[in-house]
């Protein structure tokens, strides 16, 4: 069932396949570009900063298509994980409007020879935007489909050129409880996680062509309720290492301590790749729901993208979960 | 207390344990059970079995405390509200979410 690919690289040999993948993504995307050769004008020639819900323009990249329905954008907006807002499904949605998507910048630092400190537009300028139709699979055990726009995350980091010690990416989200209600204190509030809300790559990981830059979804600029105006997408891993509303990259040679598996960590490992025989200790992971089915489907081993097997080539992903 | 306020006491202890239900058939009526409906009956009624078997706890405190009688006089009648909520999240669980798939549940917690 896995279709192995690159299984000749090793796991410790973690900078060369990199930059082996670096550069399938550099040939991706120029021939995309090849291919399409109007897609860089719509998001080039864009005068007036795009707010949520505006039109957003984008080539559907046909390689990423799945089978799956997209789920409904209504469904997809109206029932999010995203506890800046609070822990309700509905709190992103109905809470959201406090959060000021512009002006924006987006730091990005680190074990880097370029450090900089980008505003969003131009982020959002640095590569034709692509549509890709994902899966994505929460460690709750329900599922949607999405088709998000933006761009392969390497085309930014190889912008601020990693040193040779970068091993790790680490995301931050925003911190202003003024934005985000949920970070406020308060009497009842939720304490179970340390702001900002950090989450983190192994290098390999983030250069990997599935890693998404998400500026849009479902063909307009992103809503707040979905992380915007920036956020990743990474498709084979659970939704929550899927950053949202970032101001911060920084390349670190060390593991990053990521939210969640500072709150949990006998729940919530680094890797936390989608897999269907490793449990979460409270639930089983091999079934999910797909939202707006009835019955339970069978889970993916990567979420259905098995090409990136080839990235955890000798770990025990029950250790390493 | 009176037969008479021992039966008001009653009829409204069941109007306010039967009201989370009532609730729950409106917004179902209304098409307002989320995106995942499952789920949040699911949640609902596991809420409810734990408020409802809380109070139900409480009355035999709030008696020895405050020297009332009244609250004795619903402690069973709360207590088997908690256990129809519990009955209920349950049968939600095993056959609208898992349907009687008995491996996925129990693979979890019989470490």
């Amino acid at each position: 069932m896995l279709i192995k690919r690159g299984g000749d690289i090793k796991g410790g040999e973690i900078t060369d396949q990199a930059l082996y993948l670096n550069r399938r993504a550099f040939m991706a995307g120029a021939a995309a570009l090849a291919l399409a050769p109007g897609v860089a004008a719509p998001g080039m020639s864009a005068a007036a900063p795009p707010a949520a819900g505006q039109p957003l323009a984008a080539t559907r990249n046909k390689a990423f298509d799945i089978p799956d329905a997209a789920t409904k954008f209504q469904d997809a907006t109206t029932y999010n994980n995203f506890y800046e807002f609070g822990v309700n499904k509905d709190d992103p949605s109905s809470l959201g409007g406090t959060l000021k998507p512009r002006p924006w910048k987006v730091q990005v630092d680190g074990l880097v020879h370029k450090p900089a400190t980008f505003d969003v537009d131009d982020v959002i300028r640095m590569a034709p935007l692509e549509e890709r139709v994902y899966r994505l699979r929460c460690v709750e055990g329900w599922s949607m489909v999405i088709p998000w726009i933006g761009f392969p995350l390497s085309v930014l980091l190889k912008r601020v050129d990693p040193t040779g010690s970068a091993k790790y990416v680490e995301f931050s989200t925003l911190v202003d409880p003024s934005q985000f209600p949920g970070q406020k204190k308060g009497l009842f509030s939720f304490g179970g996680l340390d702001w900002p809300y950090t989450e983190g790559l192994r290098l390999d990981e983030a250069l990997h062509p599935l890693t998404l830059l998400t500026v849009g979804m479902y063909g307009q600029v992103l809503p707040n309720q979905n992380g915007a105006p920036i956020r990743v997408v990474i498709p084979w891993k659970y939704g929550f290492k899927s950053a949202k509303s970032i101001v911060r990259i920084r390349l670190t040679a060390e593991e990053p301590k990521t939210a969640w598996n500072k709150a949990a960590p006998q729940e919530y490992g680094f890797y936390s790749n989608v897999n269907p025989k490793v449990d979460h200790p409270r639930w089983s992971q091999a079934t999910e729901r797909r939202i707006g089915e009835f019955r339970r489907r069978e889970t993916l081993m990567w979420n259905g993208y098995d090409q990136v097997a080839g990235l955890y080539t000798g770990m025990d992903l029950k250790k390493q979960y | 207390m009176t037969r008479r306020g021992r039966v008001a006491l009653k009829v409204v202890a069941w109007a306010a344990c039967l009201a989370p239900l009532g609730w729950l058939g409106y917004r179902a009526g209304t098409g307002d059970l989320t995106a995942n409906p499952i789920s949040f009956i699911t949640n609902w009624l596991g809420d409810w079995t734990l408020r409802i078997l809380l109070a139900s706890l409480a009355m035999t405190p709030l008696r020895t405390l405050s020297g009332w009688s009244w609250p004795i006089a619903l402690r069973r009648l709360l207590g088997l509200f908690a256990f129809t909520y519990a009955s209920l999240h349950f049968c939600v669980w095993l056959v609208l979410d898992h349907f009687f798939a008995w491996r996925q549940m129990g693979g979890p917690t019989s470490r």
